[in-house]
C-alpha cells in the first residue's frame, strides 16, 4: 500500500460506487423497473477497468480510467432515459406508464453514478501508485 | 502534474461531456414535445407569401389576444365561472337549521384538510396549492365574508406533517398518493392540545373539513386500515381519528358544521351523529372556497344536488365485488405470463357482475322490487354485514339528486305531451320559503319490467333520470314554469336477443312513468305512489301520484334499428361476456332474481388458450384485396395547392377535395398525423405543430401574457376549476355550457387544437380514483351534461375531447385489465354516458381507456371504434389513445403497441407518442410486407387529424398563401454545438495523451 498514490484511492472509490450502482440496478430490476441490457453490461466493464486501476501505474492505466468514466457517464444517461417516465410521474403525482415508486431509485442510481464518473476523472488525473 | 496525466484527465472530462450529449440529446429529441411546451418555441412556423386579410378565424370573446383589458377579463371571467360552479354545486346535504351561520363571527376551523385541501386531484391540468398565483384558500374565503377564524389552531394544523402521499410531499415536490385515509388526520392528543385556542373565543361554530385523496392510477382501497394500522376498513368508512376529532368538537361547540373535500363518497352516517350540517364540496380548484364561504354565511343560498349515492357501506354496491382494488387476477395468471409475456399486461380480470345496476339504479331498483315483492328483492345478499333482510332505509344515506336549500320550495307537474320521438314536461316552482334561491326539477322515468324482459335478460332499472331543469333565483313566493325535453331514446333498452338474436333497441311494452321528486327515491316513491302502493307496502314514505304521469307504449323494436347514415344497430360486443368464452362462468345481476344473482363472491376464470392468442394482440392480417404499397403510394407527392386555410370550410363528403389536400403529402410524412403530443408535430407542410389542452377541470399549461405576482412578471396557468362532480351537481346547463367555453377559451389562447377535458367515465363505485374528474354515476346525468360544455367548447375553436372513452372506472391495474359485461350494461352505461358529448354535440376528439374490452384493448376495439362510433354514431373526431409513448424506439408487442391493430380498428392517434413511434413502425412494415391497407389507413388517419385540425383555432394566422416551414428549435442546435465542440475537444485531448505517452516512452 505504501506505494499507491492519489489516483488508486480513487479508482477505489468509482469501484465502490459502480458496484453500489449495479447492486441498486439490479434491485431497480428485480422491483419492475426497466434496465437496459446495455447499461448492466457498461457498468460491468466499468468495474473491469476500475479495477485495472488497483495495479498501479501501468501502461493501459490512462485508457482504463478514461474507458472507466466514458462507460459510468453511458450507464448514468441510460438509468435515466429509461427512468424518464417514473421520475416525470412522481413529480406529477400519477401513474400513467411509468412506476413512479421507483423514481427514487432512478435518481439515486443517476446520482451514485455520477459521484463515481467524478471519482473516475479524479483518478484520471492522478497517478495511480507513486512509482511506476 | 505530469502531462500524460493532465491529457488523460482532459480526455475523460471531455469524453463523459461527450456521450452525456450524446445520450441526452437522444432523450430530449424523445421528449422535444415537452421541451418544445416548457420553453414556449415550436418546431414549425407559419409564413406568409402574400396578402394576409383577418386570418383569426377563431377570435375571443374577450378581444384581442393582445389586449391587456382582453387578457383581464378572460381571468375574471374564469375565476367567476370557477366561483359560481362552488356557489351552485356544493350541496347541502343535511341541516338541523345550524346554517346558514348569518350570526357567527369567530370560528374554529378544523382536519388537516382544511389547511391542506384536495384542491384538485394529482392528474392533468393545473395543479393549484396554497400561496399559489390566484389561489384563495378557506381561511381567506371565510374572512373575506366576515369570519374571524382561529388564527392559533390555523397555524398548528399547517405546521403538522401530517399527509395522504408517501414520503414527506413526495417526490420532487410532487405527489404519490397512497388511496389510504389512515393516518391522514391529526390524533386526539393534537387536538386536545389545541384547546387553548379557543377557550376564549372562537367558539361560534366549528367547521371541519375532510377529505379523502385518490389519484390517476391509486383508487381509493377498498381494503384500508384504520389509524392504527391493524383493524380493517373500507377508505370511505371514518377513521378513528376523525372520529376522535367528532366527539372532541360535538362536546366543546354548539355548532358544528362538515365540509366533505371528498369526491368519493364516505360513510358519512358515522359524522352525522356529530354535527349540525353536512356539505359536500368536492374539489375547490382555484378559488372555489369563495362559494364554500358564501354558503356557510348565506350569502348565497345551496342549490347543488348530488349526483352519487351516499350508501351507509361503500362496499354495500355490487360493483366492489369484482372491481378497484378488489379486482382480482386470472385464476391462471403465470400461465399467461408465460405463454404471452408480461408485457401485454394480461393479469386482471373484471367481470361486471353488477350488470346495468351502478349506483342508484341498484339501490332504488331494489327498493322498488322489495315493495313489489318481487324477485326476493329483500334477501339479505348484499345487505349490511348481519342483517336478516336488505332494507333500503338502512342501506343508502342520501341518494341521487338529493340537496337542500336554505328555503323551501314547491313543485307541481303541470303538463306531460309524448310525441313520437319526444316528451314535453312543464313544472312550476315556487318558492315557499323567506329567502330567495333556486330549485332544480328532477325528472325521472320508468319504463315496463315484464314477462319479455325477464324471458330475454333485459334488465330495467326501476328508476332512471329523463331529464331535468333549474329555475332562475327565485324571490319568496315567486313561481317560474320550466319546460323540460326528454328523448324517448333514452327509454329505449339494448335487448341483445332481439332481431332474431341481432340485437337492438327496444321499447318495451307496457306502462311507462315519468316523475318528478326531489331526489330519485322521492321520485320513484310518486311513481309507487301511483302504481298503488303505501308505506304499508314498505315504501320509506307516501309519495305523491299527483308529481307522475303515465302512459302506455306497445313493443317497438324498429324505431332505434338504425343509426346514423342507415347503419343497422346491432350486437358488437358479444365476446366481452364472459359467458361467451367459458360457459356459465359468470351470473350477472338480476332484479328477476336478487338473491341468486347478488355477486357474493369474486368471478375469475383461467384464460382459455384461444383467450390467450387474443390476450396477445397480435391479429393483423393483410387483407386478400389489399392493394399494393407502391399502387397507394403513387397518388402521393402531387401539389394540387391546396392547404389548411382553404380546408377550414371542405366537409368531410367531399372526399375528393380532402384526397387531393392529403395526397401532398409524401408517405413519410404521414406518420406524423397519428403523433399527439403536449406539442403534436407538423405534417409535411399541410399543418403546423400545436399543443393539446389534458384535464377535466383545467386544460393545463399557462396563458400567453404575463401578471404581477410577488413582484416579478409571471404567466398565469390556465384556471383550475372545480372537479367535474362539483360542476355536474349544479344541475344548471348554463354553468355547463360556460365551463364548456371558459376551458375553451383557455385552449383557444394557449394554442391548443383540443382539450381533453370531458369526463364522462362513470362511478362504478366511489372507489374509482378518478371519479373527481367525471360526472357522476348515472350515464344519462353525463350524457345530458356533456351536450351543452361540448357545444359551447366546439364553438370556441378549440374541440373537446371526450375521456377516457369509456369505461375507465377504475385505476388499479387499468392498463390492460380485461372488462367483461352484457351488452346491454356497456351501451346504456359507459356508452350512454358519452354519447350526449360525442355523437350529440359531436365532439373534436375521444381519448380513450386503458382497459381491454373482452379480451382486446379498447384502442384495438374494432366493434367500438369502427362499428359504433364511426358507424352507428356516425361520427368523425379524432379517436386517440390514452397514454402509450414511444421513447427511442418502437417495440412490436406490449399491450399498448401492436399498432397495426390498433390503426384497423379505428384508433388514429397515439397519445404522448410526438415521435411518431407507431405511425412509422405502420409505416415500415406497409413497405416490408407490401401492405397498400396500412398505407390507406395511415393516410385515413391524417385525413381525421387534419378534418380536425382545419376546424380549430390552429388555421388563425394561416392565410390562404400561406406555408408551413419546420424549424429547429434553438436547443436542439446548441445540443449540437456542445457535441461538436466536445467531440473535437475529446479529440485533441486524447491526441495529446497519445503523444505525451510516445514521448515518455522514448525517453524512458
Amino acid at each position: 500500500m505504501k506505494n499507491k498514490a492519489t489516483g488508486f484511492y480513487f479508482a477505489v472509490i468509482a469501484a465502490v460506487l459502480t458496484v453500489a450502482t449495479l447492486v441498486m440496478t439490479l434491485l431497480y430490476a428485480n422491483s419492475g423497473g426497466i434496465v437496459s441490457p446495455l447499461a448492466l453490461a457498461a457498468l460491468v466493464a466499468a468495474l473491469v477497468c476500475e479495477v485495472s486501476l488497483f495495479f498501479g501505474e501501468r501502461a493501459w492505466t490512462d485508457f482504463t480510467g478514461i474507458a472507466a468514466a466514458v462507460l459510468l457517464a453511458f450507464a448514468m444517461m441510460r438509468v435515466l432515459s429509461d427512468g424518464i417516465w417514473n421520475i416525470a410521474e412522481a413529480i406529477n403525482g400519477i401513474k400513467m406508464v411509468g412506476l413512479p415508486e421507483l423514481a427514487g431509485t432512478n435518481v439515486s442510481m443517476a446520482v451514485v453514478s455520477f459521484l463515481a464518473i467524478l471519482a473516475c476523472i479524479v483518478s484520471c488525473f492522478a497517478k495511480k501508485s507513486k512509482t511506476n | 502534474m505530469k502531462k500524460s496525466k493532465l491529457w488523460s484527465g482532459l480526455t475523460s472530462v471531455f469524453a463523459v461531456l461527450l456521450v452525456i450529449c450524446l445520450l441526452g440529446q437522444n432523450l430530449a429529441l424523445a421528449n422535444a414535445s415537452y421541451i418544445n411546451t416548457a420553453l414556449g418555441v415550436s418546431s414549425s412556423k407559419v409564413v406568409e407569401t402574400g396578402e394576409t386579410g383577418d386570418t383569426t378565424y377563431f377570435k375571443s370573446s374577450f378581444g384581442s389576444f393582445d389586449d391587456p383589458e382582453a387578457q383581464a377579463a378572460l381571468l375574471a371571467a374564469s375565476f367567476e365561472q370557477n366561483i359560481n360552479e362552488m356557489r351552485e354545486g356544493a350541496t347541502l346535504m343535511y341541516n338541523n337549521g345550524a346554517l346558514p351561520l348569518t350570526d357567527a363571527v369567530q370560528v374554529s376551523v378544523f382536519g388537516h384538510a382544511a389547511v391542506d385541501p384536495m384542491y384538485q386531484g394529482s392528474s392533468a391540468g393545473t395543479k393549484v396549492a396554497d400561496g399559489d398565483l390566484n389561489v384563495i384558500n378557506l381561511k381567506t374565503a371565510l374572512e373575506n365574508e366576515g369570519f374571524e377564524v382561529n388564527e392559533a389552531l390555523w397555524n398548528a394544523l399547517a405546521s403538522t406533517n401530517t399527509t395522504r402521499s408517501t414520503g414527506e410531499g413526495g417526490f420532487g415536490g410532487g405527489k404519490s398518493v397512497t388511496g389510504s385515509a389512515a393516518n391522514t388526520e391529526e390524533n386526539k392528543a393534537f387536538y386536545e392540545g389545541q384547546r387553548s385556542t379557543w377557550a376564549d373565543g372562537y367558539k361560534d361554530a366549528a367547521i371541519v373539513v375532510f377529505t379523502r385523496e385518490g389519484a390517476e392510477g391509486t383508487d381509493m382501497l377498498m381494503q384500508d386500515t384504520d389509524d392504527d394500522g391493524v383493524t380493517p376498513m373500507s377508505s370511505l368508512a371514518l377513521h378513528q381519528n376523525e372520529k376522535d376529532l367528532l366527539e372532541l368538537v360535538r362536546s366543546e361547540f354548539d355548532t358544528v358544521i362538515v365540509l366533505l373535500n371528498s369526491p368519493y363518497q364516505m360513510e358519512v352516517h358515522e359524522i352525522l351523529p356529530y354535527c349540525d350540517a353536512m356539505m359536500f364540496i368536492g374539489t375547490p380548484g382555484h378559488q372555489g372556497f369563495v362559494g364554500v364561504a358564501e354558503l356557510l354565511r348565506g350569502t348565497v343560498n345551496p342549490s347543488g344536488h348530488l349526483v352519487d349515492t351516499y350508501a351507509t357501506s361503500s362496499l354495500s354496491a355490487p360493483a366492489t365485488v369484482n372491481s378497484g382494488t378488489n379486482t382480482p387476477q386470472f385464476a391462471n395468471v403465470d400461465e399467461i405470463n408465460a405463454t404471452i409475456d408480461a408485457d401485454e399486461r394480461a393479469e386482471y380480470i373484471s367481470f361486471q357482475a353488477e350488470n346495468i345496476y351502478i349506483g342508484y339504479r341498484y339501490y332504488e331498483t331494489r327498493y322498488a322490487d322489495c315493495v313489489m315483492g318481487q324477485g326476493n328483492a329483500a334477501d339479505p345478499a348484499g345487505a349490511l354485514d348481519g342483517a336478516a333482510a336488505w332494507n333500503y332505509a338502512d342501506e343508502v344515506q342520501f341518494t341521487f339528486g338529493h340537496g337542500l336549500s336554505y328555503t323551501t320550495f314547491e313543485q307541481t307537474l303541470d303538463s306531460v305531451d309524448v310525441g313520437e320521438d319526444q316528451i314535453t314536461v312543464t313544472a312550476t316552482v315556487t318558492n315557499t320559503g323567506s329567502v330567495a334561491g333556486k330549485s332544480v326539477v328532477q325528472l325521472y322515468a320508468q319504463t315496463p319490467y315484464g314477462d319479455y324482459e325477464k324471458e330475454h335478460k333485459v334488465e330495467k332499472s326501476a328508476i332512471q333520470l329523463a331529464g331535468f331543469a333549474k329555475t332562475q333565483l327565485l324571490d319568496p313566493g315567486a313561481s317560474e314554469t320550466v319546460t323540460i325535453t326528454v328523448d324517448k331514446y333514452l327509454l329505449a333498452s339494448y335487448d341483445s336477443t332481439a332481431h332474431d338474436g341481432e340485437g337492438g333497441y327496444i321499447l318495451s311494452d307496457g306502462d311507462y312513468y315519468l316523475a318528478i321528486g326531489d331526489d330519485c327515491h322521492d321520485a320513484l316513491n310518486n311513481i309507487l305512489a301511483a302504481q298503488g302502493y303505501t308505506t304499508a307496502n314498505g315504501m320509506t314514505a307516501d309519495g305523491n301520484p299527483d308529481k307522475s304521469y303515465t302512459w302506455n307504449q306497445s313493443f317497438d323494436d324498429e324505431k332505434y334499428r338504425l343509426g346514423e347514415n342507415g347503419v343497422t344497430v346491432s350486437n358488437q360486443f358479444e365476446d366481452c361476456d364472459l359467458n361467451y368464452w367459458i360457459e356459465g362462468a359468470g351470473t350477472y345481476l338480476s332484479r328477476s332474481d336478487w338473491a341468486g344473482t347478488y355477486p357474493v363472491e369474486q368471478t375469475t376464470v383461467e384464460a382459455t388458450q384461444e383467450m390467450m392468442d387474443i390476450l396477445d394482440g397480435e391479429w393483423y392480417e393483410k387483407p386478400e384485396d389489399a392493394p399494393t404499397y407502391a399502387e397507394v403510394a403513387a397518388n402521393f407527392g402531387v401539389d394540387s395547392g391546396l392547404n389548411l386555410a382553404m380546408m377550414k370550410d371542405v366537409p368531410l363528403s367531399d372526399r375528393e377535395t380532402w384526397l387531393k389536400f392529403i395526397y401532398q403529402l409524401e408517405p413519410e410524412d404521414l406518420p406524423n398525423a397519428t403523433a399527439e403530443s403536449f406539442e403534436s408535430p407538423a405534417v409535411g407542410n399541410l399543418s403546423p405543430a400545436f399543443g393539446v389542452g389534458d384535464g377535466c377541470d383545467s386544460v393545463g399549461g399557462t396563458l400567453p401574457f404575463t401578471v404581477e405576482f410577488n413582484g416579478e412578471e409571471v404567466n398565469p396557468p390556465t384556471t383550475r376549476y372545480c372537479s367535474k362532480i362539483i360542476l355536474t351537481a349544479t344541475f344548471n346547463t348554463d354553468l355547463y355550457a360556460n365551463r364548456g367555453k371558459m376551458m375553451g377559451e383557455d385552449g383557444l389562447w394557449s394554442g391548443f387544437m383540443i382539450n381533453y377535458s370531458l369526463g364522462a367515465d362513470l362511478h362504478r363505485t366511489p372507489f374509482g380514483g378518478r371519479n373527481y374528474e367525471y360526472m357522476s354515476e348515472c350515464p344519462i346525468m353525463s350524457y345530458l351534461a356533456g351536450i351543452p360544455e361540448t357545444e359551447a367548447m366546439e364553438a370556441t375553436g378549440s374541440h373537446m375531447g371526450a375521456k377516457h372513452f369509456a369505461g375507465n372506472d377504475q385505476e388499479f391495474y387499468r392498463d390492460g385489465v380485461a372488462c367483461f359485461f352484457t351488452e346491454q350494461a356497456w351501451r346504456e352505461g359507459n356508452l350512454r354516458a358519452f354519447e350526449g358529448a360525442v355523437r350529440e354535440a359531436g365532439a373534436g376528439g375521444i381519448m380513450q381507456s386503458f382497459e381491454r374490452l373482452g379480451l382486446k384493448w379498447a384502442s384495438a376495439s374494432k366493434a367500438m371504434n369502427t362499428a359504433v362510433l364511426r358507424n352507428e354514431w356516425g361520427w368523425n373526431g379524432a379517436i386517440d389513445t390514452d397514454a402509450a409513448p414511444c421513447f427511442d424506439e418502437y417495440t412490436d408487442g406490449g399491450y399498448r403497441n401492436h399498432a397495426a391493430e390498433v390503426l384497423d380498428a379505428g384508433t388514429q392517434e397515439w397519445c404522448l407518442d410526438a415521435v411518431a413511434g407507431h405511425g412509422n413502425w405502420v409505416l415500415q412494415k406497409a413497405k416490408d410486407t407490401d401492405d397498400g391497407h396500412l398505407l390507406e389507413l395511415l393516410q385515413e388517419a391524417a385525413i381525421s387529424w387534419e378534418y380536425a385540425i382545419s376546424r380549430s383555432g390552429i388555421t388563425n394566422g394561416i392565410s390562404a398563401s400561406a406555408v408551413v416551414v419546420h424549424v429547429t428549435p434553438w436547443w436542439q442546435t446548441a445540443i449540437l454545438v456542445a457535441i461538436i465542440a466536445s467531440a473535437v475537444l475529446t479529440a485533441a485531448c486524447f491526441v495529446m495523451l497519445v503523444v505525451s505517452k510516445v514521448k515518455k516512452g522514448k525517453k524512458a
